[in-house]
């Protein structure tokens, strides 16, 4: 480069630096300074959260992995700085009070920041768990609906998204009603259909979670009126996060969603007992068809005719073998005896087809009792109809019928 | 350089001079500290009247993230267990100073300024858990406040005032050091972080001239634990240590004769009779109304000028 060249670059670079300083046209996209904007968020929820009559109703998701669901947390924000917390692990009309503080951080944050045993009851450590069970106790309040009636927080160290809804009711009422909804839920198995698109559903029953056949969770709470999800369940194109009980309480009907889905359960029994924690699920005999009562009554004149007792005559799920069999438990001479039957089940929608599939040498032995080989017999090579006598959305008491033949057993 | 190269460079400077902003217009009636909005309550007003005023010291019972311990799974502390241990920690820790110097002025000066409660112990993932800790002798965090019992003064003491009185002391020997020869006494005995791998019991740990197995860290850990263990236990409890620690019991005295030394001569701090009063006041401390917020009304503490 040579000095003539130099020196106009030198002038040049210096006109830039001239101009570019300082040409203060830039358009302010706030009206107000950063400060003063989260101050009045923090005014702004702080009315929000006190003004509401009944309180608010948290769905808690204390799990960063979600295996298991959320958990229903009311609380009453008082303008005295104290909050009244009940939540779904407890009786309804129970509360715990401790103080709350909406301060600034990542936006505004509301900390419950004196001890509240309901509220910290996932956060708490201990020697077994010194990271206690995951849950928060600061929530960054995000933004919040026009009405005030919904506001969306963010658990600051889970990262969960927990959404609160102002109560229109009191909160021992809403927490009543959340144990009736979860009682109402007894199935396993359900099918979401808008009358196009179907998503085949199983329930782990302990965990509050949905899961799809390729595995993936989607976990609910309780509500009031049925169930509200974290994440929306996809059906077609569309999606659903609420499903609340039909009036006949035998379904569920999606609610804010572009569709109209129903969440039905069915009567299967496939895996209904897998997370059981005991080997055997039992289906007891509750009413049955004439033919498999005049079995039944031989069965039991040859039990005792021999000296013996009839325990239990039940349909198990084997959870060892992963198969079904009609399960018999027999005392003779002080001792339990059990013996298992076992069938092979196919499943088709809300039929099963049974066939029998052989016995172990206690089987055998009272296969030779009078009554229990016509008893098989009349059970098996036949296709039942499966449906329950309380509603889909409840199978524990199930109608099994083949023709004359038929059966009501009930979830142990 | 050419003359004009010169020229150049000052053109630029100067450039680069005028290219600072133009004046912005500063709002000084808008303050950039956030209000908290947090409504004073009455045990706000008591610690106000009882501690800020009198001793310039803040008890944070109430969970701030800036000042736990992000280490630790850990929840706030119960707004009445706070109360409890307050009072006591006033009761057998400042004013037992405060009764030996004859005013506030001491424990103002040197105490820690700043008291954090939180609810649960910081467990580790060892099964270990941590009731306290001291940093820069500023701040004394105070763990598993949920599980005290106001009652159990000696389990109290054994908890939280041990670990109280053992910050201090350090503060008080960071602030005036003490005679080096003591460090020389164990010399190369000190552990480190391993004395608690080297010695499973405190026993043990006397027999070679430590009074606690945390003694065997260093000099200055060693130092503040005499202090700590000698005021917040009996004298029985002493002579048992020095009747059983062997061998240990003559470096133990040897130790004490110079931490003795210290606090009478640089402190004016017998510790013998701080012992006596902190004994005294343990017994005491049982009929202590631990719940009580009454401000008393008649008696206006004097406020630290701010300087």
């Amino acid at each position: 480069m040579n000095r003539k060249n130099l020196k106009y670059w030198i002038l040049s670079l210096g006109c830039l630096l001239v101009l570019q300083s300082c040409f203060k046209n830039d358009e302010e996209y706030w009206d107000e300074s950063a400060t003063i904007r989260l101050e009045n968020a923090i005014q702004d929820y702080r009315s929000v959260l006190v003004n509401s009559e009944y309180g608010w109703v948290m769905d808690f998701y204390p799990d960063q992995t979600f295996t298991e669901g959320g958990f229903a947390y009311t609380m009453k924000f008082g303008e005295d700085g104290n909050v009244t917390v009940g939540y779904e692990l407890a009786d309804p009309a129970e509360t715990r009070t401790s103080m709350y503080s909406i301060e600034g951080g990542e936006g505004p944050v509301l900390t419950f920041d004196t001890y509240n045993e309901y509220m910290h009851y996932f956060a708490n450590p201990s020697q077994q768990n010194y990271e206690g069970r995951g849950g928060d106790y600061e929530f960054v309040l995000q933004r919040r609906s026009d009405a005030g009636d919904y506001i969306r927080t963010l658990g600051r160290k889970s990262k969960n998204h927990m959404p609160m809804y102002k109560l229109t009711m009191p909160m021992s009422d809403y927490l009543q009603k959340v144990d009736e909804s979860a009682a109402f839920l007894t199935n396993t198995n359900f099918v979401l259909s808008d009358g196009t698109n179907t998503l085949a559903l199983k329930r782990d029953v302990d965990a509050k979670v949905f899961m799809t056949e390729e595995e993936v969770a989607y976990p609910y709470v309780y509500t009031d009126t049925g169930i509200r999800l974290l994440t929306a369940l996809p059906l077609g194109e569309d999606s659903v996060n609420t499903l609340n009980y039909a009036e006949d309480m035998n379904t569920m009907l999606s609610v804010g969603a572009s569709v109209q889905a129903t969440l039905e359960g069915t009567a299967m029994v496939d895996g209904m007992f897998e997370n059981m924690e005991q080997r055997f699920a039992h289906y007891e005999f509750v009413e049955v068809s004439s033919d498999i009562q005049a079995c039944y009554d031989r069965f039991l004149a040859a039990l005792s005719a021999a000296s013996s007792s009839l325990n239990e005559l039940s349909w198990a799920y084997d959870r060892q073998s992963q198969s079904y069999v009609l399960y018999v438990g027999v005392r003779r001479n002080s001792t339990n005896r059990e013996i298992y039957y076992r069938f092979n089940v196919v499943l088709d929608g809300d039929n099963a087809q049974l066939t029998y599939a052989g016995t172990d040498d206690n089987g055998t032995i009272y296969l030779g009792y009078d009554g229990m080989q016509d008893l098989i017999n009349v059970l098996s090579g036949k296709t039942y109809a499966i449906s329950s006598l309380e509603g889909p959305l409840n199978t524990t008491v199930m109608h099994w019928e083949s023709g004359s033949t038929w059966m009501d057993v009930s979830v142990e | 350089m050419k003359l004009k190269y010169i020229y150049y460079a000052a053109c630029l400077a100067g450039a680069m001079a005028f290219a600072s902003c133009s004046d912005d217009d500063i709002d000084h009636s808008v303050s950039v500290i956030i209000d908290s909005g947090r409504v004073e309550n009455d045990f706000d007003r008591w610690l106000y009247h009882e501690l800020v005023l009198p001793y310039n010291i803040e008890v944070k019972y109430r969970y701030e993230d800036i000042e736990s311990d992000m280490d630790y799974q850990l929840v706030p502390a119960d707004y009445q267990k706070s109360i409890q241990l307050t009072h006591l920690m006033k009761f057998l820790c400042l004013e037992a100073y405060d009764e030996i110097t004859g005013s506030k002025d001491f424990m103002r000066s040197y105490f820690p300024k700043m008291i954090v409660m939180t609810g649960s112990a910081a467990w580790q993932n060892n099964g270990s858990k941590v009731l306290g800790q001291a940093e820069g002798g500023r701040k004394i965090t105070l763990f598993e406040v949920n599980e005290m019992d106001p009652t159990n003064i000696a389990l109290l003491t054994e908890q939280y005032f041990h670990t109280i009185h053992h910050e201090f002391a350090h503060i008080l020997h960071q602030t005036i050091p003490y005679d080096p020869s003591f460090d020389q006494i164990s010399g190369s005995m000190y552990r480190g972080d391993n004395c608690f791998d080297y010695y499973t019991t405190d026993a043990r740990a006397q027999q070679d001239g430590f009074i606690t197995r945390y003694s065997a860290t260093e000099g200055a850990e060693d130092f503040v634990e005499i202090i700590s263990m000698y005021v917040t236990n009996t004298p029985e409890y002493w002579d048992n240590v020095m009747a059983t620690a062997g061998d240990g019991a003559k470096i133990i005295e040897q130790k004490f004769n110079i931490v003795y030394n210290y606090m009478n001569d640089t402190w004016n701090i017998d510790l013998n009779t701080l012992r006596d009063i902190v004994q005294r006041r343990s017994v005491e401390a049982v009929d202590l109304d631990v719940d009580d917020l009454t401000i008393p009304s008649d008696e206006k503490p004097e406020e630290i000028p701010l300087s």
